[in-house]
């Protein structure tokens, strides 16, 4: 089995265009979330969101737009590298100009986007797409590094982008899931989730390539796994039960005991389902011992399908940092979230970092990570 | 690596079947025939009627192929299901954006937007049936469902899953085309290294080196499957 290692990421949130950028703003715990003028919300209960400035449809597909700004980070990467992609709404922008009796977006599907994109990286594979809805970069990577393992290819390069777009707002909107205000991921007083727009690429590489690349690998990706709740197709299930043998699959695979891991990146959602259903399963997982968590959300949003891959940039930048950034929009921790989640910086050795995602159709997904 | 298709099942505009009965998924174009509940559940599903038609195709064919499988109580173990689809549910996209359209969207339709992503279906299924392997959705490159196959292999050659579902879904909206042709339906089997018995029906792959064969040949569709390897 090869091992994996990733050796590059690029991502674009409403915090900043690089991860630099969006690190640097997390640390500062700055939120990105605002009043969307985006499209109107007047009539809505709901109103705000993480956009990225500037971004706003036109001519132009802003899906691509927003891809274009992640993949032009990148650092040259192996021709024969595969496509994952991972966006999962890419075709919202049609539908809603189809609808208003529009006819000049044209259809873009899943296949359609990575196809855009090797042509654009100029590879010499189209690739392939996953869906697991937001767990869907998560098991992206989850799938690539299996790839890379098993020898079957020795580069992927996992990306997608979601935008916050009328479709999806009022979506959520009608699902009653979103926050009247700012997010708070594991705070007390959480009432729902905000939208934001976010494009990732990560590129997976196998020993071999990294050595060829040179640039020193920034973690390696070690254990992952992929389980579903079997209990409802939007709801978490309250036992955490997908979520428990998906972190479990995932240190197993790796090797390391609960009792190692240093970080927790969850999903943090700010949803009062979502954020209870994570602490029974780490409470499941690592009993009562207390180690840093952190969600992003609070600051650039739910950026839905590419969210594991952005947040897999964040959370490795926090490993090779030893610093697991605050948690923006939270102010007073649930009784399970204290001693885990803060609203200001947590210290942490740096050596290892969990990652996980859940999402629609009781998707779970997690990933382990350590220093490479 | 070998690994028995225990159960399968098709459900197009020639109609539905299963892998028992020894034909040819009948995939035509036009508009898959939705069979009724009565002939895909052992129970009453008050839910069946009222999913989009994309997670409709896809409960039908997964409930018959359980059924073919003597699977239709679902699982204990951790079973998972990896679906292929073109368009992914562009068509309930569509139906459910029209609810926004009125007063300012405050009428969206929360139920049709619940069904905006292919992965519902396995979350539908997954309730239904008991899986609690891995689950997710791909593209459709190759034959129908060959993607799925591939991907639900390798989680079991990973050792993330006991048995595994792999299929094709697809429901183009009414004014699409690909070719030419519409087609919609879908087509799965029940993937399971180790069964408890291997009914007469149920045919063998082979897993090597990344490779899936059957019969040493390659593996184009999933509809190849549907002929009982000879004995």
């Amino acid at each position: 089995m090869n091992e994996v290692f990733v050796m590059d990421a690029a991502i674009v949130t409403a915090l900043g265009g690089s991860v630099d950028a969006t690190w640097t703003a997390l640390r500062a715990g700055v939120s990105a979330v605002r009043p969307i003028t985006r499209f109107q919300t007047d009539r809505l209960e709901f109103h705000d969101g993480a956009c990225v400035e500037g971004l706003a449809p036109g001519g132009e597909n802003i899906v691509c737009a927003l891809m274009a700004m992640a993949l032009e980070q990148l650092k040259p990467i192996p021709n024969d590298t595969r496509v994952i992609w991972t966006g999962i709404k890419g075709d919202a922008q049609h539908v809603e100009s189809k609808a208003g009796g529009g006819g000049g977006m044209d259809l873009f599907l899943p296949n359609h986007y990575r196809q855009w994109v090797s042509r654009r990286l100029g590879l010499a594979n189209e690739g392939w797409e996953v869906n697991a809805a937001c767990t869907s970069s998560t098991v992206g990577m989850a799938i690539g590094a299996r790839m890379i393992a098993d020898g079957e290819c020795s580069s992927v390069l996992v990306c997608g982008a979601d935008t916050v777009s009328r479709f999806t707002f009022t979506g959520f909107s009608a699902l009653r899931g979103l926050s009247p205000g700012k997010c708070r991921p594991f705070d007390a007083a959480r009432d729902g989730l905000c939208l934001g727009d976010g494009a990732a690429a990560v590129l997976l590489t196998d020993p071999q390539i990294a050595k060829r690349l040179g640039s020193g690998p920034l973690a390696k990706l070690t254990g992952w796994g992929i389980a579903n709740d079997a209990n409802h197709i939007t709801g978490p299930a309250k036992n955490g039960s997908g979520l428990i043998s998906a972190i479990n699959s995932a240190l197993g695979q790796a090797g390391i005991s609960p009792d190692a891991v240093e970080a927790f990146c969850p999903h943090g959602t700010g949803t009062p389902y979502n954020d209870a259903m994570e602490l029974t399963a780490l409470e499941s997982v690592f009993g009562s011992r207390r180690f840093p968590l952190f969600s992003v959300k609070g600051s650039i949003g739910h950026t839905l399908g590419p969210a594991g891959a952005v947040e897999t940039a964040i959370a490795v930048r926090a490993m090779n940092e030893g610093i697991a950034p605050p948690t923006a929009g939270l102010i007073n921790p649930e009784e399970r979230a204290v001693g885990r989640a803060r609203g200001a910086e947590q210290p942490f050795p740096g050596n290892n970092i969990l990652k996980s995602n859940s999402g629609f159709g009781g998707c779970n997904a997690a990933l382990m990570f350590e220093r490479a | 690596m070998d690994i028995w298709i225990t159960g399968g099942a098709w459900v197009s505009a020639g109609g539905h079947g299963r892998l028992s009965e020894g034909r040819k998924p009948l995939i035509v174009p036009g508009p898959a025939i939705i069979p009724p509940a009565k002939e895909v559940f052992t129970r009453p599903h008050s839910r069946y009627g009222r999913f989009d038609r994309f997670t409709t195709l896809g409960c039908a064919a997964v409930a018959l192929t359980l059924k073919d499988a003597g699977h239709e109580e679902g699982f204990t173990e951790p079973v998972g299901m990896v679906v292929s689809t073109t368009y992914d549910v562009l068509e309930t996209d569509m139906a459910y954006y029209q609810t926004t359209l009125d007063q300012g969207g405050t009428l969206s339709s929360p139920n049709l937007f619940s069904y905006t992503l292919p992965v519902i279906v396995l979350g539908e299924c997954a309730v239904l049936f008991r899986l609690t392997g891995p689950t997710f959705c791909v593209g459709n490159q190759g034959g129908l469902g060959s993607f799925a196959l591939n991907n639900a292999v390798s989680m079991l050659a990973s050792g993330k899953a006991s048995k595994m579902l792999a299929g094709w879904i697809d429901s183009p909206p009414p004014d699409m085309s690909e070719n030419g042709h519409k087609i919609s339906g879908s087509i799965f089997v029940l993937l399971d290294p180790n069964p408890s018995r291997v009914l007469p029906y149920a045919s063998r792959i082979r897993y090597e080196k990344g490779i899936l064969s059957y019969e040493n040949n390659a593996i184009p569709s999933l509809e190849n499957l549907f002929t009982p390897a000879e004995t």
